[in-house]
């Protein structure tokens, strides 16, 4: 089914929005945990994400009081084996043709998650 | 002169040089943490010098509902709680701070310890269902296995060597 979607360009950036209750449940640098972008059953092998260059980042992280917002280049993703494809819903909001999805990781995989943390960075919003 | 703490404790002996009254609470296995408290003559300011944040966050965490992310998480059990809040203690006794913990989608708790230059990490992850161990180095290919406490010495040799 991916195969038909269109790929993300490497040069694009990506943001991951996360719920964090607390400041304290990201590191005590600011930076993402592994379990940002772990994956949950629900995803059935697809990470959502946000293209950056179709999307404001205020847009992205709807609700700055509840989420927050991580960055990350796509040639970071594609370097750790994962594809990413654009993916444009109907959500809640309205169409959301930045959204985009990364594909290749397992849900008993805990490398992975663990590098794009490390590769990814907070983005104030 | 030593403080001696019940063997059902991952602490030991530790010795005491300026004694003063505190409370004690070590975790024990199989008991209620906050009913486990025990009142001894000793110096030490706190059981958890290196990791008392890890402690409270580990507190917090325990206070979680299923759906804590809005996106359908589940909260960690009680169980995985008490898992690591004893690995927590274990890795305290070893002199091993822990860098940070944190709740996933899957009830799992991980603990992130990093080494003092900063190119290496572990990550020991406990699932409701299974305990994984991931290492990250600036120098290596990362790895996953199985996690078991009985690793732990092997495991802090590779991030601290």
């Amino acid at each position: 089914m991916e195969e038909s979607r269109k790929p993300v360009a490497d040069n694009e950036y990506l943001y991951r929005r996360s719920y964090l209750p607390e400041r304290k449940f990201m590191n005590p640098d600011g930076t993402a945990t592994s379990r940002v972008f772990k994956l949950r059953p629900k995803d059935e092998g697809r990470l959502s994400v946000n293209v950056k260059s179709m999307i404001t980042a205020e847009k992205a992280v709807k609700d700055p009081s509840k989420f927050f917002l991580f960055e990350i280049s796509n040639i970071s993703v594609r370097a750790v084996g994962l594809n990413t494809y654009h993916d444009p819903v109907d959500g809640e909001g309205g169409p959301n043709p930045s959204h985009a999805v990364i594909v290749g990781m397992t849900p008993d995989d805990d490398v992975i998650p663990g590098l794009l943390a490390r590769k990814s960075r907070r983005v104030q919003v | 002169m030593a403080v001696s703490i019940n063997s059902y404790t991952t602490h030991s002996s530790a010795p005491v040089s300026k004694p003063s009254l505190c409370i004690y609470k070590p975790y024990t296995e199989g008991k209620n943490f906050d009913d486990s408290g025990i009142i001894v003559k000793s110096g030490i300011a706190t059981p958890f010098a290196l990791n008392t944040r890890i402690m409270d966050l580990l507190t917090e965490y325990a206070a979680l509902q299923d759906n804590w992310d809005q996106d359908n998480a589940l909260a960690p059990t009680s169980e995985i709680i008490k898992h690591a809040r004893y690995l927590t203690e274990l890795l305290e006794r070893r002199g091993q701070s822990i860098y940070h913990a944190a709740p996933g989608p899957s009830g799992e708790i991980m603990l992130d310890l990093r080494d003092k230059t900063k190119t290496k990490s572990v990550e020991i992850i406990l699932y409701p269902d299974r305990a994984v161990a991931v290492f990250f180095s600036d120098m290596e290919k990362p790895k996953q296995q199985e996690f078991k406490v009985g690793k732990i010495a092997e495991i802090l040799q590779w991030l601290n060597k």
